[in-house]
């Protein structure tokens, strides 16, 4: 995340949104300025762990559809604290529903021994080729995208600048550790597939 | 044997102060250990500079267009809200409770230095948290000062982590500030006046919430709704 964004988005949460409706309209757009906006900055920051959660689908339309689910439901989420939980979430969501969709998946995305499904799309398009990024950086995401879903989506949260805190809340794990150790064994993983590419 | 997962720590700058040096003197004796902290350095410059990629890659137009149109359309509707305001409705009542109630709270704000309210027992707690969801806000100067090194969203997040499993007298650290944590306790729970839960934690050690305040125990109240725990009061002991 930039420090543009994050220095506004620490904002987000001040106190003042009992304001609006107790004052004048103008000092209300004051306050608003402070407040969650679905801007460029927000939705390409969404670009980017979308590309980690989705596999050989276009991560526009992950980021398209969160933002059409946060538009749609403006008046319940202005005011919350991680307006980005709620798009990684909602993301994560359309992905499987994609998914089920195309496969028939059931609701178990676990394999009878109890290790996760690999998630990937049947439709097959080329990610690379929808983001518009120097060769150099798209050899990096094609490895990225190579990697199993756990790695994907962890590695792209820590290439959108999210602290571990941050990546706790938006892969769902339980502990701190979890994201720690994942991290480090992906960041691995990465290295190695670096040097073999 | 030193942890990898510290070592890819002090690479991100993300390790505890206080076990940099350690951890560094442990590299520097090790080559091995200098090899995968070179992967990480690498690793983490890698991930850093794809996601600037990323962002400095332009959004298909569709999705542009749908940003500049819903900022728009927001931005719209306040603005026609400012235009329907008229001279001639200055003495409209509405218009008249309002200054009456800015005048009570700029007026308040030259009475209270502190924009927390000196409070000590729990009644006067939920009295508080029964208000609203949001914290009160007294006074001028010190309010600004208390957020700019109170970091609430960082603190909200961290206690949504923990809040669920809290009970009464467990001791626990948690930010107020984006370097600082603090030792806090819990004191006390309740129910507020929607039935939501609600905790109240006290700080075991004087801390400064000011920027040119004094040194002050002081308790917060945190409460659940719709399954998210956020601050709602800020109580000076």
């Amino acid at each position: 995340m930039d420090q543009h964004l994050r220095k506004k988005m620490s904002t987000n949460s001040l106190p003042f949104n009992n304001y609006k409706n107790n004052l004048d309209l103008s000092i209300y757009d004051i306050i608003n300025v402070m407040k969650n906006s679905l801007n460029q900055d927000f939705i390409k920051s969404l670009v980017v762990i979308a590309a980690g959660i989705s596999k050989n689908s276009d991560p526009y339309e992950l980021v398209n559809g969160a933002f059409e689910y946060i538009k749609k439901n403006w008046e319940k989420y202005e005011e919350h604290p991680n307006l980005k939980a709620i798009a990684v979430l909602k993301m994560k969501g359309l992905f499987i529903d994609e998914i089920r969709k195309n496969k028939n998946f059931d609701n178990n995305l676990v394999n009878e021994d109890g290790s996760d499904i690999e998630i990937s799309d049947s439709s097959q398009i080329d990610i690379i080729e929808k983001i518009q990024i120097s060769s150099e950086y798209s050899k990096v995401l094609k490895i990225i995208q190579s990697m199993g879903d756990k790695c994907r989506e962890i590695l792209m949260l820590a290439a959108d600048e999210m602290d571990m805190k941050e990546m706790q809340i938006k892969t769902g794990v339980n502990s701190l550790g979890t994201v720690l150790s994942r991290l480090s064994n992906c960041r691995k993983e990465l290295r190695e597939r670096m040097l073999h590419a | 044997m030193l942890d990898e997962i510290k070592i890819m720590q002090f690479a991100d700058g993300t390790l505890d102060p206080s076990e940099k040096e350690k951890v560094k003197k442990q590299i520097d004796n090790n080559p091995e250990y200098k090899k995968i902290l070179d992967d990480y350095i690498y690793t983490g410059e890698l991930l850093n500079n794809l996601g600037n990629e990323i962002k400095s890659a332009p959004l298909p137009e569709y999705l542009d267009n749908k940003i500049i149109q819903f900022n728009k359309s927001t931005s719209k509707i306040k603005t026609e809200s400012k235009l329907s305001f008229s001279f001639l409705n200055i003495f409209n009542i509405k218009y008249s409770a309002i200054a009456a109630a800015f005048c009570f709270v700029f007026m308040g704000g030259f009475f209270a230095n502190q924009f927390v309210m000196n409070q000590n027992t729990t009644y006067q707690v939920t009295q508080q948290a029964n208000k609203s969801y949001n914290l009160d806000f007294r006074g001028g100067s010190s309010s600004i000062n208390f957020y700019n090194s109170f970091n609430e969203k960082k603190f909200n997040e961290e206690i949504n982590l923990i809040a669920n499993k809290l009970k009464k007298n467990e001791e626990f650290e948690i930010s107020i500030s984006e370097r600082e944590k603090a030792k806090f306790q819990q004191i006390d729970s309740f129910k507020d006046k929607n039935n939501n839960e609600c905790k109240v934690i006290k700080s075991l050690k004087k801390i400064k919430i000011t920027v040119d305040g004094n040194d002050n125990l002081f308790s917060l109240t945190i409460c659940k709704n719709k399954n998210y725990w956020s601050l709602v009061a800020i109580n000076i002991l």
